[in-house]
């Protein structure tokens, strides 16, 4: 991977495009300036009844991740796909790198990689096959084609499984050739639908390292899910869909700060009884306690700071600290929080 | 505007090349090009042995008034017959083997989702159209090939006519391409998951039977489907084709009608290409965006148009057209029509909700009733036209237009409201589906019911049926406009 993010950095580099990039739309300078993707009261309706994403604005900026989560059928795909431009929104605009994707399309197709949650292959081809199929559909040439395939199967470990029939593959091969082929053109902007569903964990964590080795090379992500844990340490933004309508859209770790206020940590000790004291004396910043197996729950308000006072408090008791951990990461907290104020 | 349309030419040709290259590898091809001269051997042994078989025992054929046929052992002979085999397995290979292989790709496509991964690459829509017609049958047209050069070779020694082999292989290609973008525009038409398995052999099975009623009878309709003005074109040239294929009664009623035989081949061209021109439209339209419905209303009503003329034009075919052909065409018809409007909706509301864009909605009523009108002015047109030309039979002609004709065709027209109001409206249950075609059904019936009393020259039932026919579509639009007050309010409403 550290190959390809050495070559994805170059973007802006006419060289490095080949000439099957020659048709996007905006020059380094343009791409700096303004957002890699711009949504403006994009709305979607099926039949003219059922409304799939109502309204909903948000950008995204060039070199990060933006993480779309919500529930099944919050309009999570139905948003990836306006964006792919494989369906037309029923009102509003979606622009990619300033095109808008309704009106020029093609365009828009040209500079984003869209992959499924099924991630959509071909059973009875081997995978050099497939690759070489949609090189050709992307109009890459049949030279640059065969070293970029070369270049990405090696770069997600399926060089010895190229000529293996796609069929054959398990569902973590078919993700890595999935993306692998989401890549073959190069495109400015990732689109990821549930990238991670039914992967093993050994995968999920091989994933989420291939998406964050492209983020350092500055490529743009989306990617919708509803598993939090699987967006922990991988999202700079957050958009949060209910029910087609955007609840909560800004910078994870601003929404991080100002949600941690209010958050949970697990606390291991060694002496439960000197830290159940501690806790009792603690005060009303402590708003809830419970003891559990993995250790003690605690609910603090008063950010980092009443966290660092805690566990001096704790120390000077002598209830030997051996394990401080959020409860849940901040893209949880957020979405917890968020739902709250919903329910509220 | 010219390099446009080459540039668009050259994309279209890559995708096909990409979509050939993945059925069909390289390192494929010397494979099919040796099982492909098999295959032009095998014809020509099996020739042969039919030529040897048939003149060694003196076989001929011979038909009233007409010279009789004999089988001679001859290289020319031999490579007639071949021809002949020849043109059958292209034949079964364009029209069917084709379109059936497009629509199960195509269904498949859907099924897996690789549909919209083709969709998310900048290709253009018509482009992965043509590469599913053309590129994915790629083995098939590489087999067939050695066949098209024998039939090819035929025509350039002398053997069949040189005009009948370009004009046979010229059909064969429109009217491949032309069945194949059946297979694909009726396997995309279907909401996303729904028939799509089942569509491929549904429509491989119907273009066979097509294809084989045409080959063999209905000389009138044989430009409807290639097959049909092969056998005409081949009718009027080859003396091996008529005499072997044909029982001599057959070819007897079929030769007394010249002209049908000449004018099917350029007619079938003419169908095929226009028809195949809408059918890109729609299935392209369908492909660029799955949320729209595979037809738009212009396209419908041009479809509609094109079977109206291909229905109505043959009227002179028979002595005995007027009355019961006009039940045919108008049988005939009514599926069209009904098959058209299900096209232009992607699902049974949406034809309701668009009764929200008031503006557009009396302008394309006012075309549908205007494409029927038209459609039954042509059919009185052509009946008055036959009745003048053959005399013979113009009291009969005469009897069939004043009523039937006449009150049918109004009948006919008038039943499109049915049609648009059922597909259209809340009828979502299997129950109410049925119920709409019963109520056609039912529809159909009494039309019918009008049309044989009339034989029996007694007005009181066709006045009962016009009435009906005319009662129905009326409460159908109160309906309809009652469906549009209750559409209309939540509109205005939000």
């Amino acid at each position: 991977m550290s190959d390809y993010a050495l070559r994805a950095s170059k973007d802006g580099d006419p060289e490095s495009n080949g000439p099957y990039r020659s048709s996007q739309g905006s020059t380094s300078e343009q791409a700096s300036s303004q957002p890699m993707v711009k949504c403006t009261k994009l709305a979607l309706t099926y039949d003219g009844l059922r409304q799939s994403v109502d309204r909903i604005s948000f950008t995204v900026k060039p070199g990060t991740i933006f993480a779309l989560i919500g529930p099944n059928g919050a309009g999570k795909t139905s948003t990836l796909r306006m964006l792919a431009a494989l369906v037309a929104p029923s009102s509003g605009t979606a622009e990619i790198d300033g095109i808008d994707a309704s009106k020029q399309p093609h365009s828009v197709r040209q500079l984003v990689g869209y992959l499924p949650d099924d991630f959509a292959l071909y059973e009875n081809v081997t995978a050099v096959e497939q690759l070489r199929f949609f090189a050709r559909l992307y109009g890459i040439e049949a030279s640059a084609a065969n070293s970029r395939i070369d270049e990405l199967l090696g770069e997600f470990d399926l060089s010895d499984q190229r000529e293996r029939p796609i069929g054959e593959f398990s569902r973590g091969m078919k993700q890595r050739l999935g993306l692998a082929k989401t890549l073959l053109h190069k495109p400015k902007l990732l689109l990821l639908d549930e990238p991670a569903s039914a992967l093993d964990p050994g995968s999920r964590a091989r994933l989420k390292e291939s998406l964050l080795q492209l983020k350092e090379a500055g490529q743009t992500i989306i990617i919708s899910s509803h598993i939090l844990p699987d967006l922990a340490g991988l999202a700079d933004t957050v958009g949060i869909l209910e029910r087609g309508k955007l609840v909560f859209s800004g910078p994870l770790d601003e929404a991080a700060v100002a949600l941690s206020g209010q958050m949970s940590y697990v606390i291991q000790t060694l002496a439960p009884a000197r830290a159940k004291a501690v806790f009792q004396a603690f005060g009303t910043r402590l708003l809830d306690v419970s003891e559990k197996s993995a250790g003690f729950e605690v609910s603090l308000d008063g950010g980092p700071e009443a966290v660092a006072e805690l566990i001096e408090k704790l120390a000077v008791a002598g209830a030997k600290v051996c394990h401080v951990a959020p409860k849940e990461s901040a893209i949880e907290a957020v979405y917890r929080m968020s739902a709250a104020e919903r329910v509220a | 505007m010219t390099n446009q349309i080459t540039s668009s030419l050259l994309a279209i040709a890559k995708t096909v090349g990409a979509f050939a290259n993945r059925a069909y590898p390289k390192t494929l091809r010397k494979t099919y090009l040796l099982y492909s001269l098999a295959l032009v051997l095998g014809v020509i042994a099996m020739a042969y042995w039919v030529v040897s078989s048939k003149s060694a025992h003196n076989e001929g054929v011979w038909a009233y008034g007409y010279e009789p046929f004999v089988w001679v052992l001859s290289v020319a002979m031999v490579l007639q017959v071949a021809d002949i085999f020849a043109m059958i397995v292209l034949s079964i290979g364009g029209f069917v083997a084709v379109p059936a292989i497009v629509a199960s790709v195509v269904a498949n496509e859907r099924k897996t989702g690789t549909m919209d991964q083709l969709r998310a690459t900048p290709t253009q829509a018509i482009g992965l159209l043509f590469g599913f017609v053309l590129g994915v049958p790629a083995r098939l047209y590489l087999l067939l090939s050695g066949l098209l050069a024998l039939h090819l070779f035929v025509g350039a020694i002398g053997v069949v006519s040189l005009s009948t082999v370009l004009l046979t292989t010229l059909i064969l290609l429109v009217g491949s391409i032309a069945t194949a973008l059946v297979g694909a525009a009726l396997t995309i038409a279907p909401e996303k998951g729904k028939g799509g398995s089942s569509t491929a052999p549904v429509v491989s099975a119907v273009l066979a039977l097509v294809c084989i009623v045409m080959a063999n009878d209905g000389i009138a309709w044989a430009f409807i489907h290639p097959a049909g003005a092969i056998n005409a074109a081949y009718l009027t040239d080859s003396a091996l084709w008529s005499h072997w294929l044909l029982d001599p009664w057959e070819l007897d009623s079929i030769l007394h009608h010249p002209g049908n035989l000449l004018q099917a081949p350029i007619l079938a061209l003419a169908f095929a290409a226009s028809g195949g021109a809408m059918l890109v439209l729609a299935a392209a339209r369908r492909i660029a965006n799955p949320d729209q419905p595979l037809l738009s209303p212009t396209a419908a009503l041009g479809l509609f148009a094109i079977a109206c003329f291909a229905l109505i034009f043959p009227f002179e075919s028979h002595e005995w057209v007027h009355a019961e052909v006009m039940v045919v065409c108008g049988l005939a018809l009514l599926p069209v029509m009904a098959l058209l409007l299900i096209g232009t909706q992607t699902s049974a509301r949406v034809w309701a909700l668009t009764l929200r864009q008031s503006g557009r909605v009396s302008a394309r009523w006012a075309l549908a009733f205007g494409m029927v009108g038209i459609a039954a002015g042509a059919m009185l047109i052509k009946t008055l036209t036959v009745s003048d030309v053959d005399y013979q039979y113009a009291e009969y002609a005469q009897m069939s237009i004043n009523w039937f004709s006449l009150g049918w065709l109004a009948a006919t027209a008038l039943s499109l409201p049915i049609f648009n109001h059922f597909a259209a409206g809340r009828y979502q249950q299997t129950s109410h589906r049925m119920g709409y075609w019963g109520v056609i059904c039912a529809h159909l019936l009494f039309q019918m019911f009008c049309i044989g009393y009339s034989h029996t020259k007694t007005g009181g039932p066709i006045a009962a049926g016009v009435l009906l026919a005319v009662a129905l579509p009326g409460i159908v639009l109160w309906r309809t406009y009652a469906l549009r007050l209750r559409t209309v309010q939540p509109a205005s409403a939000t």
